[in-house]
Order: structure tokens, then C-alpha cells, then sequence
């Protein structure tokens, strides 16, 4: 079946405050496409698999999952010296959640969107944005130099608070002396444990997760995975409103879920493991492009462009004694085929890897939390009307809104489109992910572009009427999140062994934290797994 | 006539909750913060009409003629407050007092109504059911109004008409009554003229509300509007004061027919002069055909790319008879080619190589315009550059924005271009400042005694590379896309002076 087949093409209703527009003559429709991950391809796995192979193929090593983490994994694979590869994607597309939308105006994210720029010492992730453009060179003490097209463009951030626009996303205004001693304190605190070392010479939060330091010294930190960030905060004496809608915006932002849900560690982390900067970016600086991600995943997938093969569903994949079987059914062709491989990467979500794998893989996805999202990218003939402060920045958040607010993937561009494309995000929360996603699952596309457009009507009063065409992504496991104990709980760990040498797991999953620098990692962590041993 | 009185009731009661409405709709989208915006408006209006009530006792006799006289006032004012707070938003010092000023105002003349319709309904109808009767309406008038406003009035009429046709409402309902109980008004000519007047103007803003916003802009500019056109990237305006055409983009003015040519030859002539036969040129911004009369001048020049991103620009300054006699008609000369494009992304398609490029950008108030003077821009502009070509830039005024003018300067050194500063007097714009930018030094030759000018000679030019010390050089942060320093500096500094 092809994957343009199930794009469902609906028309929504210009219509939606107003009862009147509705039944008037002039209410406004645009079409809205659904893309993001395809459930019903996902969940063909519930299904058992129907018919035998037709034949058998041999490969080196067999990748199954082209997201950030497979192709990370393929490209270290074929770098080392590994030339019989191939990578298995379900979708049409390589690129999981960090894939792109494009329409007449222009390109846009579906998903993950930014790369914060990495630590100076992180010379695998430099090396490669060196490969992408993005870092053209280092200076003589050896500070990588950006390409500023690709640094996020000035306005960065703005938060709609109190009725105006303002700089940046931490709220200042109308804070009384308690509640902005509290964001001192909290600054403070996170500005401290950004500099905490372990004795074995680590970073007390560091990216990737796993280069965190495990010493005795920092133990005490660890066990801030134990227990909830909100909990933590509470204990602490945090308690101004504002302060806590900021932190539960940041963790949603990351981590896919408030406060509430992810444990301390995993909530500080956000701000006290990033360090990076350059000779031309500041901490904190953000590399973002048009298509979001998919930029990274472009420069990713191209020295394996011919060992990729995509709307693969792998039904199953076993150990056999010297080898490991995989048995695919290409949805494009009808065919089934059995691959035999020395090596297999599972670059997939655990909840996939276990029904994948039969009864070794049983458990696998136990306690593992996954956020489901929805991404809604509004096309917009031109700039919507604004209400007042700074002008449009690349990242737009509302004040106290149930969504993060919206990028403008228009921002990175240096030409004057004149129309504007707008990617709101939101993850669904203040349920149990479950719950969650069988709303989501629940829910017509329409509703949830008609629930961002409200949302956006309240800064953008003429926005419906503005809108070209939507286009809907829906995650429903967009990220794990990093539920108390999970980090540091041994789980993970466990989790990251391969099976009998052979059957290797690479994903973002395995860190707790779905960030491209995770499942980059984790992509070269196999790839040295495999490599250390090959040719064996 | 009780019919009669009881529907004056619900129409002034419609009428009077829309004056709220609408004052505290232009309160929120100026002001902003639309929760504070009408819970004062509406805390104010309705202690004004409490006022108005008390006030009404002072009323003692010819309550009719009163009642009027106050619907024609309600009219005038609450029509036209609109229109004034958005008038005077940019103008006046304090534009909350004139915000309250004008909402009590309204308020006190509402509040005025009721209680004198009571009373003159008093004799007529019993106590109990006038109380009631008059109450009815007014609350329902008040329930109509809350529900067509955001629902009918403001997406098919919008604000402005909106409050004219409220305003409408009041009068006719004044010139109404007028009608009806003529022998019980006094003087009741001078009022139905009055009436009538009203009635005419508020019709006619009513169809000309479109002219009525370019009008209160007119007020803005000096001068009488002669061209006004929005374009997708800009509002231009054109003037003529006296003899004069001013040229206006978003409000701000890009040149005057007086002194342009001070600063045309400026940005063109000093280019040429460290230029050794320039023949392939690049302009920039400039869509007003005025740097190209200058560059044409020049008798050695072959070919002349002039991008200019609206096509409005051009079209206006190559078409309209009256403006194509302000640039000599250059954009006919078959030298000139136009390309209406973005300049960054025109120039990374490009691939020739010019000896002199002329920038004539608007100035870095906005992050778009502030991307066309980063370090990128330079970069991209770089590579369409030899060795010997030489750039000049127009970099707004070193006297009252010194560091967005040296700003520009450390940008351009960045890039590693020879940069030297120049400055001269434009009367309309002050002291103005421009960068010649190379990547050899920059030698000066003598000027082209052949090309006419008014302003600029060799003396002139090298009089114009002094700066004294309160305008000197200082540090600054580069200007980069990822940060632009120069477009907050720009803001910081031309703040002060009320631009």
C-alpha cells in the first residue's frame, strides 16, 4: 500500500468560536493532510504475519529502524569498514520523529526540530555537524566555528505574559520580590550543578546521559532520579506559580511530560547539562533549520542511501545459531523475505523491539512510559495580526497554555516568503501516556488543528482566516519519558546488553530522553559493538 | 409614543453597552493586556454613568429638548471616540487620560438618558410598570449588544464602522424624537440641522472608513498625500509640501527632492572614486531609480543589476511620469537591469562579479532588514566580489546612533574587509553616515570631473572621512544572524530621539 493512499485529506471548517461564521456563507476552509508516525502500518505488528518467505538474503549487518539512532548506527558501520548493511524502515521516509512536512510555501518540521550546539569536547557530534555544514571550522584554541545560517536566528524566544510579548521564555514580569528570589535560587542551583564533576572526572549531568559520572561522589545527585521533580521542588520550598509553570513548560519541552510525571533528575538535567558553545555561539545557542531535524537526518542518510530500504515491516527476528534471521514483509512489493545477518541493530522503540523480538524480548517495554504528541503545521498566506511587544521569534510560547506554544519554520530563512508556516506543538499530559494516546487515537485530525487555531487566536486574532492548508502530525509514543527511577534505576542498563552477542538495541529510549544527541549515541555506541568484533 | 419611548430605550441601551465594548476593544489591541483594559473601561463607564444619573437632577425643565440635545452629543462622541483613540495613540504624551477621559465622558452622557426618559415618561405611565418597562429594555438592549458585537458587528463591519453606525443609531433615534414632538422642543430648527449635519458626516465616514485610517495617517506626515499604496512588504507613501516630494516607507522618510541629491551623490561618487574603471555594477535596495541617476553618470559603466525586493518600488519609480523625472528616467536606460528579488537570496543564485556594489538597504529597524547588514550577508555579498571591487554601504546617522554606525563598521571588518568611514550633512536626515569596503585598501583617485554633480568633490569627500571625537569609533558586538546587536542598538538609540 502506498503511504500517500493514507494521507486522509479532510476540510475544516474556517469556523469554530463563532456560531455564526459557521453557518455563514464566507466561513473559510482549508484542506488538512494527517502525517507522523502511521499507526495502522505500527500496528500491523499486533497481527500475526501471514505467509512464508520466498526467499533468502545475506547481510553483514541488518539495521531495522531508519530513525536518528539506525542511521547514526549504518553510517558508523559503513565508516568502520562495513559494507554489506542494510536498514529496514516501516515508513516511506527514514527519520522517525525528526521527519519534515513540505507544501508550495515552503518546508517544515513534523517533530523534533533543534540541536542544542554540543560540548566542545563532544568531537564525535562536531565532527558530524562539521559534515552537515553547520560547523565550518575551529579556531586556534579549538572552539568549533557555526555556521550562523544555522544558528537559531535573532529573535530567539518570546512568551506571551500579562497580555504582551516578551523577551524570552522565563516570565519577569509583575513577579513579586518572593517569587523572583525563587527563579534566583533556582538559577542559581542549576547554574552550580552545570559545574558539578565526579571524581571519575564526569560531569554530574551530562549528554549523553550515559557519560553522566558514576562515582560515589555524586551519588547524592543520582538519587535525585528516585523521586518526582515536582516533589523535589515542593521539598526545596519552590512554590511560586510562575516558576513551576516555567519548569513544567521545560519539561514538557524535552522531556515530553511535566513535572509531575519525570523525576528530578531527569528535570534538572534539562538545565544543568548543557555547556555547549562556540567561537561564535554563546551557551545555550540552538542549531535550527526550516525542515527542523530532518536537516540532520538528510546529512545522516546519505552515505547510506543505498543500503536503506524503506516500508520494511520486519515481523520477527531470532537468533540462529552463527546468525540472526529477520523476516520482512515489503509492504510495496507484497514480498516476504528472510535475511540472515551476523549482526542486527533494534534502532526501534522497546514496545516494537519486544513484539519483534517473541518471547526473548518479552518485557522489554515494561515501565516504560512513552509521551504521545501532536504537531500541527499552519500555513499561513502571510504574517497573522499580533497583539502588541516584541515581534515574532522563532520560539512563541503562551503563558499558562496547555501546548508549548508554537516555532516559526519559516524563521531560518533569509529570503521574505510571504507567506509564514507555523508548527505548534503540544504533548498530551495530565493523563498517563495510555490514557493519552487512546485519546489521541479517539480524536478527528480536524479537532486538533481547530484546538491549536483557538489556542493561536488568543495572540493572533485574524490567524483562521489566514490559514493556507494544516498539516497533522500525530506521535502516539513521540518520547519516552523519564519516569522516576528509570535513569538510574539499572532497567536502562539492562536493556542496553545486547542478546547473545548478535542482537544489538540502539535508541533513544535507552536513555530516558528522546534528543537527537541520545540516539545519535546510541547508533555509535553499536556501531563500536560491532565493530570491536567484526569480523567475527 | 410610549411604543415610541420604549424602543428609544432599547436602542440607547444597545448603543450605550457597544460604546464600552468598542472603547475597550481599542484599549486591549493598544494597550494590550485585554483582562485589566476592560475591567477598567468598564469599571470607569460604569461609575460615569453614575455620574450622569446624579447630574441629571440639575436638569429641571424642557427634559424632551434635553433628552435630545444628549442623544446628538452620545452620538458625536461615542461615534467618534474610536477614531480619535487611534488618532492620538501615537501623538499624545499620556494616552490613558485621554483613553478615561474620553470613556467617562461617554459614560456621563449614557447615564444621563434613562433617568431623564423616566421622567418624562412619568406622567404617562404608571410608576410600577414604567420601572419595569424601562429596566426590560434596557437589559435586554444590553444583552442584544454583548451578543452582535463580537458576533456581527466586529467581523463584518470592524471598529471603525462599527462606532460610526452606533453613533448613526443615537442621532436618528434624536432626530427621531425631533420629528415626533416637535411643538414640545425648543428651537427645534437649530437642532434638526445639527442633527442633520451629524447625520451626513457619520454616513460618510461611515463609506469612506477605508480613506479614514489613510487620513489620520496624512496627519502624521507633513505635506499632502499624493501616492499611497500597501504592498505586500511595505506601505509607500509620496507628499508634496511646497515644490518638494517626500518619499515614505512604513513612515519613514527615505528621501527629500531638496537635499536627495547630497545624499545620492554621497553613496554613489566616493565609490567610483576608489574604483578603477568600473564597468559591471550591483545595486542594492535603491528602488527609488535615484543611486542609478548617479551611477549612469558615469559614462565608463556597461551594466547595472539594480535588485530591489518590491516590485511596487520599481514599477512606481519607473512608470509614473512625476517620479521617472526624479531619476532621469533610469530605469530606461538599456544599461539598467531590474530584479525584484530578496538580495540575499538573489545574490547566492548569482554568479558574476561586480566592480562596484552600491547598498542602499532601508535601516536596520526590524531583525528581517537588520539580516541584510550580518556577517552572513557580508560573507555572501563577499563572493561576488574581486579583488579590486569596491562596496559602499549606507549605515544611518554616526551622530545619533553612533554605535549602530560603528556597529555596522566592526561587522564589515569581521568579514575581513578594508572598511573606510565617511559621513556628510543631508539636511532632512542630519548628519549621515556611509562605509566604503574593500578587500584590497582603498586608494582615492581624483573624481571624474566629468560627471555633473552639485555636492560632492574631492574636498568634499576627504573632508568627510574626519570624524570628531563624540563620534568616534568605538567597539561594538558584531551583527550575526544568530544575534543581531545592531538592530537593538538601532532601536536603543533612535529611541531617544523620538525618531
Amino acid at each position: 500500500m502506498n503511504r500517500r493512499q493514507a494521507i486522509r485529506l479532510v476540510t475544516v471548517s474556517g469556523a469554530g468560536l463563532f456560531l455564526l461564521r459557521c453557518s455563514g456563507t464566507n466561513a473559510r476552509t482549508f484542506p488538512v493532510k494527517l502525517n507522523g508516525a502511521s499507526a495502522e502500518r505500527g500496528h500491523r505488528l499486533r497481527e500475526a504475519g501471514t505467509g512464508k518467505p520466498s526467499r533468502i538474503e545475506h547481510e553483514g549487518v541488518i539495521i531495522v529502524g531508519g530513525g536518528v539512532a539506525g542511521l547514526s548506527a549504518a553510517g558508523a558501520l559503513k565508516e568502520g569498514g562495513v559494507d554489506d548493511l542494510l536498514v529496514l524502515e516501516l515508513e516511506d521516509e527514514v527519520g522517525g520523529n525528526a521527519r519534515s512536512g513540505a507544501n508550495a510555501h515552503g518546508r517544515f518540521p513534523l517533530g523534533a526540530h533543534y540541536l542544542p550546539v554540543p560540548e566542545t569536547s563532544d568531537d564525535r557530534l562536531i565532527a558530524f555537524l562539521g559534515s552537515c555544514g553547520s560547523i565550518i571550522g575551529r579556531t586556534q584554541e579549538g572552539l568549533p566555528v557555526y555556521n550562523e545560517e544555522h544558528l537559531c536566528g535573532d529573535p530567539h524566544e518570546r512568551l506571551f505574559h500579562r497580555g504582551q510579548w516578551r523577551s524570552g521564555i522565563r516570565p519577569r514580569s509583575g513577579l513579586s520580590a518572593a517569587d523572583e528570589a525563587q527563579f534566583d535560587r533556582f538559577e542559581r542551583m542549576v547554574e552550580d550543578l552545570r559545574q558539578v564533576k565526579g571524581e571519575d572526572g564526569r560531569w554530574a549531568f551530562a549528554i549523553p546521559v550515559d557519560a553522566s559520572s558514576t562515582s560515589e561522589d555524586t551519588e547524592a545527585l543520582r538519587r535525585l532520579d528516585d523521586i518526582s521533580f515536582s516533589d523535589w521542588l515542593a521539598q526545596l520550598g519552590f512554590s511560586a506559580p510562575a516558576l513551576l509553570w516555567y519548569l513544567d513548560y521545560s519539561c514538557m519541552d524535552d522531556l515530553g511530560a511535566p513535572a509531575q510525571q519525570v523525576s528530578a533528575w531527569a528535570g534538572l538535567h534539562y538545565f544543568a547539562a548543557r555547556r555547549g558553545y562556540g567561537a561564535n555561539a554563546e551557551q545555550g545557542s540552538v542549531l535550527t533549520w526550516p525542515e527542523g531535524n530532518d536537516f540532520l537526518v538528510n546529512a545522516l542518510k546519505r552515505p547510506v542511501k543505498d543500503h536503506t530500504r524503506t516500508a520494511a515491516l520486519v515481523r520477527s527476528v531470532r537468533s540462529s545459531g552463527e546468525t540472526v534471521e529477520v523476516d520482512v514483509e515489503h509492504m510495496d512489493t507484497g514480498e516476504m523475505v528472510r535475511y540472515t545477518a551476523r549482526h542486527v541493530v533494534l534502532s526501534v522503540p522497546q514496545f516494537i523491539a519486544s513484539r519483534i523480538l517473541g518471547p526473548v524480548g518479552e518485557r522489554r517495554a515494561a515501565g516504560l512510559e512513552y509521551a504521545p504528541w501532536v504537531v500541527v503545521n499552519l500555513t499561513l498566506e502571510r504574517p497573522p495580526e499580533e497583539r502588541g511587544g516584541e515581534p515574532m521569534a522563532w520560539d512563541n510560547v503562551l503563558f499558562g497554555s496547555k501546548s508549548l506554544g508554537y516555532v516559526n519554520a519559516s524563521h531560518q530563512r533569509l529570503d521574505h516568503p510571504r507567506s509564514v508556516i507555523l508548527t505548534h506543538y503540544r504533548a498530551l499530559t495530565g493523563r498517563t501516556p495510555r490514557l493519552a494516546r487512546e485519546l489521541v487515537a479517539g480524536v478527528e485530525i480536524a479537532q486538533w488543528v481547530d484546538d491549536a487555531v483557538a489556542e493561536l487566536e488568543q495572540v493572533h486574532p485574524d490567524i483562521r482566516d489566514r490559514i493556507l492548508e494544516a498539516e497533522v502530525a500525530i506521535w502516539g509514543h513521540g518520547m519516552i519519558v523519564p519516569i522516576p527511577g528509570f535513569i538510574h534505576g539499572g532497567v536502562r542498563r539492562e536493556l542496553q546488553r545486547p542478546i547473545g552477542g548478535r542482537i544489538h538495541f540502539a535508541h533513544s529510549d535507552l536513555s530516558g530522553m528522546s534528543l537527537f544527541e541520545e540516539a545519535f549515541h546510541h547508533g555509535s555506541r553499536v556501531a563500536q559493538e560491532i565493530l570491536s568484533g567484526w569480523p567475527a | 409614543m410610549r411604543a415610541l419611548l420604549f424602543t428609544t430605550v432599547f436602542i440607547i441601551a444597545t448603543c450605550g453597552l457597544v460604546y464600552e465594548l468598542i472603547a475597550g476593544t481599542v484599549a486591549s489591541y493598544l494597550l494590550g493586556d485585554s483582562v485589566t483594559q476592560f475591567s477598567l473601561v468598564i469599571g470607569v463607564y460604569l461609575f460615569a454613568m453614575g455620574m450622569g444619573s446624579l447630574a441629571s437632577k440639575y436638569i429641571e425643565r424642557d427634559l424632551l429638548t434635553w433628552f435630545i440635545r444628549i442623544e446628538l452629543l452620545v452620538g458625536l462622541v461615542g461615534g467618534i471616540s474610536s477614531t480619535l483613540l487611534y488618532l492620538l495613540f501615537g501623538t499624545v504624551a499620556s494616552f490613558h487620560v485621554v483613553l478615561y477621559l474620553l470613556v467617562f465622558l461617554t459614560g456621563a452622557l449614557v447615564g444621563l438618558e434613562i433617568p431623564l426618559l423616566m421622567r418624562i415618561l412619568k406622567d404617562q405611565v404608571e410608576f410600577r410598570s414604567l420601572v419595569a418597562n424601562i429596566f426590560t429594555f434596557d437589559y435586554v438592549g444590553a444583552l442584544l449588544a454583548s451578543v452582535i458585537f463580537p458576533l456581527v458587528l466586529m467581523p463584518y463591519l470592524g471598529i471603525l464602522r462599527t462606532s460610526y453606525l452606533i453613533g448613526l443609531l443615537n442621532i436618528a433615534v434624536g432626530l427621531i424624537l425631533l420629528q415626533r414632538f416637535r411643538s414640545e422642543v425648543k428651537r427645534p430648527w437649530a437642532l434638526q440641522t445639527l442633527a442633520v449635519i451629524l447625520l451626513l458626516a457619520f454616513v460618510l465616514a461611515f463609506a469612506l472608513a477605508e480613506r479614514v485610517q489613510t487620513f489620520t495617517e496624512g496627519l502624521a506626515y507633513n505635506g499632502r498625500i499624493i501616492h499611497a499604496e500597501t504592498t505586500p512588504y511595505q506601505r509607500i507613501v509620496v507628499t508634496r509640501e511646497h515644490d518638494g516630494l517626500h518619499l515614505y516607507l512604513n513612515g519613514n522618510l527615505q528621501f527629500s527632492t531638496y537635499d536627495e541629491y547630497r545624499y545620492h551623490e554621497a553613496l554613489v561618487h566616493p565609490a567610483f572614486m576608489h574604483a578603477s574603471n568600473a564597468k559591471r555594477i550591483l545595486v542594492l535596495g535603491g528602488g527609488d531609480g535615484l543611486a542609478l541617476r548617479e551611477v549612469l553618470k558615469h559614462t565608463g559603466v556597461k551594466q547595472v543589476d539594480l535588485v530591489d525586493l518590491d516590485p511596487a518600488m520599481t514599477r512606481l519609480f519607473s512608470e509614473n511620469v512625476k517620479f521617472c523625472a526624479l531619476n532621469e528616467d533610469a530605469f530606461h536606460d538599456p544599461r539598467v537591469h531590474v530584479h525584484n528579488a530578496d538580495a540575499f537570496t538573489w545574490l547566492r543564485s548569482d554568479t558574476s562579479t561586480y566592480d562596484v556594489v552600491i547598498i542602499d538597504f532601508p535601516d536596520p529597524n526590524s531583525y528581517s532588514l537588520g539580516k541584510l547588514y550580518t556577517t552572513s550577508f557580508y560573507r555572501t555579498l563577499n563572493s561576488r566580489l574581486h579583488e579590486k571591487s569596491v562596496v559602499v554601504v549606507q549605515s544611518t546617522s554616526p551622530y545619533v546612533a553612533t554605535a549602530s554606525y560603528w556597529c555596522i563598521h566592526n561587522t564589515l571588518r569581521d568579514v575581513g574587509f578594508q572598511v573606510s568611514p565617511f559621513h556628510v550633512y543631508v539636511p532632512s536626515f542630519g548628519d549621515w553616515g556611509f562605509f566604503l569596503a574593500s578587500r584590497s585598501s582603498l586608494v582615492t583617485h581624483p573624481i571624474d570631473a566629468k560627471v555633473p554633480r552639485r555636492f560632492i568633490d574631492d574636498r568634499t569627500f576627504a573632508e568627510a572621512t574626519h570624524f570628531p571625537p563624540d563620534i568616534a569609533w568605538r567597539g561594538t558586538e558584531v551583527n550575526r544572524l544568530n544575534d543581531q546587536a545592531l538592530v537593538r542598538l538601532f532601536e536603543e538609540e533612535w529611541s531617544k530621539v523620538g525618531q
